[in-house]
């Protein structure tokens, strides 16, 4: 009866918080807003993304033997390509280095004397870039002109073993063409998987771990406001006290994890895999491994402040070391990560948004519950160890 | 002035003197930074993984592997199929999968148009490289079965000539040839510079809550009986704050420069420049909030709110510029951005001509905030807070 108390007690005050409206609530639907949309812009629609067009000093020159090269000047005067290179004719290689240098150009073309020429020869021949200051700029001038370096490339190939009169399919032809290239599904059986539903998932797993904190203020709260005096100094054990805030949390963060899943997927139509029970169980398991996580830190820290950050770090570094926050190399992910609770989560939720066999989705439902037996373990011996009192 | 200094001092110690606070604001930062600088410094990138089942017999399917390995800047792992292939993308073993369908060879030449298949778990910028890259190679191929169809549309072995006409093209006859001068900035750079402003804006939040703490406690009332100035309290405060964050950068790039001899490609003073100006704008967004919430447990948690999708905007995880149009125009109001900017500029070698406009922005925001962070949050007053 104590228990259920200050279970009810502990969620009407919860709830009221406005600050955990706004943390457990808005933010995780802010970050996977903002992840979803930051990230996904660049592939969902190519076509629409305006490209900043780049300033490239080009050298072009005819010399005594040889005249400027025809093919680099009608592939820079192509319309498709106005929007994205802006070419600017410079005298010597020596103005476009010190364009470069002072951020005139993005981007520097050196064409070689006879350049042309040796191209129909079929003879060697290489243009020259050059970096410039800007990253971005690099990669999309790069991209723009290592494709027409190859497509040269491949007529002159063409040409040597196919003869000239083979030249004519090179021309481009305006019809409208299907790309080469189609993104695959990664899915077992067509479960409509995108790449941003990654971040969906990496997010839902550091506020589930996040409620953590949840747990640790409302336990220093008391600690800190000197009500625990008063709440020890009442016909109520201990341990009555803590199981009821811990169920307290527990429900709120239950809600949580059911307002995540379902207003990402009805606003962003996040697919959250084709099993919700299973789902459902590992969400389970995963806010009991943040609580009692959370307990074990709370119950060795005296002051909640070095607890809170304890945590923080924790839950960051999790995230961050599962690959959920930013790109980190491969061999990181699988060395360092699955020393981190989010990694056997991500593979499961993963696993059920792309439909694999339940079969492969049961090593981590095992993990699982390891994990949470042994931090279990650990937070009632630390409990014993340490107790809930003023 | 001597009081400041008491006030400011003691503050510092409050933060970062004791054991938990050493570990987070001081040695945590300079373990992540430095993780980031061996992971992916000097000693160069390390190639994405690119996994790939290449089920065609033909030339073709072969063509595109070697051309995204002559590129240098994948590491290509073959898998055995489809199936494998999707499995090892799901578990993470590579940035993505690219997936040659069996016949691809005979179908190009067919004139039909095969599609190559890629496979991606999340997107990154170098997943999207890649696919603009495959892309490419494959629309090329497109064209060149095109040519070989209308050569031999008199009859012969379209396949060899197919085959020697990549052959031919593998050689890269015609090339290009890179010169890199580094004139731009090192590219592990924004993020050790996200990750320390990350950090940086999340000490100076935590120090300036503790004024907050002050007032519940009613330390704040015994100061005012002390024979301190109203004025020299809330100086001492923020000189506090700044205080803190200036520690914790100096033992970071000391720590950086010093021991890992890590080169930034900037100079350290703008470096340094740069970070102290981000202190001030965000003791001036810390106070702002606290001084609007005032309960220290809240205002722990709204930084929290502030701080993550703010770096995010700001570019401090991923560059800005592959985020959409009107992202990266909202990233205009993060204070993140220009500290990026400045540095950026800086490590390209730009002059005050250039850095003079992030640092006014950045002062701007700090000289706004904090006007109405301290009009909020009235370290000066004794109050009873809550």
């Amino acid at each position: 009866m104590n228990t259920w108390t200050i279970m009810t007690y502990e969620l009407r005050r919860l709830f009221r918080s406005r600050s955990l409206l706004l943390n457990q609530f808005l933010l995780p639907l802010l970050l996977i807003f903002l992840l979803g949309t930051s990230l996904s812009g660049v592939v969902g629609n190519q076509s629409n993304q305006t490209i900043h067009s780049v300033r490239v000093g080009v050298v072009n020159l005819p010399t005594k033997n040889t005249s400027e090269s025809a093919l680099v000047a009608d592939f820079l005067a192509t319309p498709e390509l106005q929007d994205i290179i802006i070419p600017i004719s410079l005298p010597s290689r020596e103005a476009a280095e010190s364009g470069l240098r002072a951020g005139k150009y993005g981007y520097a073309v050196i064409v070689p004397p006879g350049f042309d020429q040796k191209v129909q020869n079929g003879e060697q021949a290489q243009l020259e870039f050059i970096l410039g200051k800007d990253h971005t700029n690099n990669l999309v001038a790069g991209t723009v002109f290592d494709n027409f370096v190859d497509h040269i490339n491949d007529i002159q190939a063409a040409a040597s073993i196919l003869g000239p009169e083979s030249l004519a399919a090179f021309t481009p032809s305006n019809e409208d063409t299907l790309s080469p290239l189609k993104l695959g599904e990664l899915g077992e059986d067509g479960g409509s998987y995108s790449a941003t539903q990654f971040y969906a998932v990496s997010m839902l797993l550091m506020f589930l771990l996040y409620c953590g904190l949840t747990v640790n203020i409302s336990l220093f709260n008391e600690k800190e406001e000197h009500t625990l005096f008063r709440l020890n100094s009442m016909p109520v054990k201990g341990s009555q006290l803590f199981i009821g805030k811990m169920l307290g949390v527990g429900t709120v963060s239950i809600v949580q994890c059911s307002a995540i899943i379902l207003l990402s997927h009805w606003l962003y139509g996040v697919y959250w895999g084709n099993r919700p029970v299973l789902l459902i169980l590992f969400c389970l398991l995963m806010i009991i491994a943040s609580m009692t996580l959370s307990i074990v830190v709370s119950m060795f820290f005296k002051s909640g402040a070095s607890a809170r950050s304890v945590i923080t770090v924790l839950t960051v570094c999790m995230t961050f070391l599962s690959g959920g926050m930013a790109p980190l190399p491969e061999s990181w992910v699988n060395t360092v990560g699955p020393f981190t609770i989010n990694h056997w989560m991500m593979q499961a939720i993963l696993g059920m948004m792309l439909h694999v066999d339940v079969s492969k989705i049961m090593p981590n439902l095992l993990a699982m519950a390891l994990i949470c037996v042994v931090l279990f373990g650990a937070a009632l011996s630390s409990y014993r160890k340490v107790g809930y009192h003023a | 002035m001597r009081n400041i200094m008491t006030i400011a001092w003691n503050m510092a110690k409050r933060t970062i003197g004791s054991r938990s606070g050493l570990l987070i604001y001081i040695i945590l930062p300079c373990i992540v930074v430095s993780a980031i600088i061996t992971t992916t410094g000097s000693s160069g990138e390390e190639p994405a993984i690119v996994l790939y089942a290449n089920l065609d017999s033909g030339a073709g399917g072969q063509h595109v592997i070697a051309e995204l390995a002559a590129t240098g800047d994948y590491k290509l792992v073959q898998t055995s199929g489809e199936a494998e292939l999707k499995a090892k993308v799901t578990d993470q073993k590579g940035t993505a999968g690219v997936f040659i369908p069996p016949g691809y060879t005979e179908d190009l030449l067919a004139g039909k148009k095969p599609q190559i298949s890629f496979y991606e778990l999340k997107i990154s910028e170098s997943s999207i490289m890649l696919q603009r890259k495959a892309e490419d190679i494959a629309g090329r191929m497109g064209n060149t079965a095109e040519a070989v169809r209308t050569a031999n549309a008199a009859g012969g072995n379209a396949e060899s000539k197919f085959s020697a006409v990549l052959q031919q093209a593998e050689q890269h006859q015609v090339g290009s040839k890179r010169t890199d001068y580094n004139l731009y900035p090192r590219a592990e750079l924004t993020s050790v510079t996200g990750f320390t402003l990350l950090f940086l804006m999340g000490l100076v939040t935590s120090s300036v809550s503790i004024i907050v703490k002050d007032r519940r406690d009613r330390t704040m009332m015994r100061m005012f009986s002390a024979p301190v100035h109203a004025y020299e309290i809330a100086i001492g405060n923020f000189l506090g704050s700044f205080l803190v964050g200036l520690i914790q950068i100096i033992t970071l790039l000391t720590f950086t420069r010093g021991i890992l001899g890590y080169d930034f490609g900037v100079p350290l003073y703008l470096y340094f420049l740069v970070l102290a100006a981000f202190i001030l704008v965000s003791m001036g967004i810390a106070s702002t909030i606290t001084g609007l919430v005032r309960n220290q447990n809240n205002t722990g948690m709204l930084n929290a709110l502030i701080l993550t999708p703010t770096c995010m905007l700001g570019g401090c995880f991923w560059p800005i510029s592959i985020m959409p149009d009107y992202m990266q125009k909202i990233a205009n109001f993060v204070p993140q951005k220009w500290a990026m900017q400045a540095v950026n500029v800086a490590a390209t070698g730009g002059g005050w001509s250039e850095l003079w406009l992030p640092f006014a922005i950045l002062g701007l925001m700090a000289a706004i905030l904090l006007a109405i962070g301290s009009a909020t949050l009235r370290p000066n007053e004794a109050g009873s807070g809550v």
